[in-house]
């Protein structure tokens, strides 16, 4: 059962990360590839989705740290279930790190440029 | 003793998880007190003038929990030396573990916070408040 759980959390997770990446991208980009318009994903569709998205994402970047240290402490080793939380803590991090990283490239350029990339 | 360690162990990292559930439902109040912060950090203010500053309710409950979280920082510390004392690896890991996970936490929260001094406010509101 807490095998499943945390199995469960870890593709959720993986999921989440690559549904948020998709959006980010077709955020900044919808203007130059006409493909989200012809799959049907509006900019509005984007613009209402993307903080919700962001927000289920932090939620789950606090609930996969708890969800870590919770199947250590239950489990006693390293066993399977600890490291696959581990693992989605790891992933949560990574990309929070990367999102940093991303933001600050894109809040160094004129105001303008960010505007249109929204 | 062990479930000293575990409880521990689970309340310090359960604590800084509820405060980053907390910001993802309430984004707005968190801009407003760690823009606040800023403010106090800019003006080259002692820190402990954020807990005078009129806030909001949420606000004033982000600047408590910020508090306790650094308490909370310094505690695990003091934990960690004593599961390391204790010559028990299961204890010593277990609450390294906790502190790991808090100082990651205090780094991102950090340049997160930095990020946002050099961008502004308004810039940032865009990408985490729906209009």
């Amino acid at each position: 059962m807490r095998k499943s759980l945390i199995k469960l959390h870890f593709i959720f997770t993986i999921l989440l990360i690559l549904g948020l990446s998709i959006f980010a991208f077709a955020n900044y980009f919808y203007d130059r590839v006409s493909f989200f318009a012809n799959i049907g994903l509006t900019q509005e569709l984007i613009t209402q989705y993307l903080p919700i998205l962001l927000r289920i994402w932090v939620v789950n970047l606090g609930l996969s740290s708890f969800l870590a240290i919770l199947s250590y402490a239950m489990e006693e080793e390293m066993s399977y279930t600890a490291k696959t939380a581990l693992y989605t803590f790891i992933f949560n991090i990574v990309y929070a790190v990367l999102l940093i990283l991303l933001l600050r490239k894109l809040l160094r350029k004129p105001p303008l440029s960010i505007l249109g990339g929204l | 003793m062990k479930g000293f360690y575990k409880l521990y162990a689970l309340i310090s990292v359960g604590f800084i998880s509820a405060v980053i559930v907390l910001a993802a439902i309430f984004p707005q109040e968190f801009l407003n007190f760690t823009q606040e912060l800023v403010l106090i950090f800019q003006n080259k203010q002692p820190i402990l003038d954020i807990y005078a500053t009129p806030m909001g309710t949420i606000e004033t409950i982000f600047s408590y929990l910020a508090g306790l979280y650094i308490v909370n920082i310094i505690v695990n510390i003091v934990i960690w030396v004593l599961a390391y004392l204790s010559e028990n690896k299961f204890y010593n890991r277990l609450v390294l573990y906790a502190l790991i996970i808090n100082l990651v936490y205090f780094f991102i929260i950090y340049y997160t916070v930095k990020l946002i001094m050099e961008s502004g406010f308004r810039t940032v509101r865009r990408f985490f408040i729906k209009r």
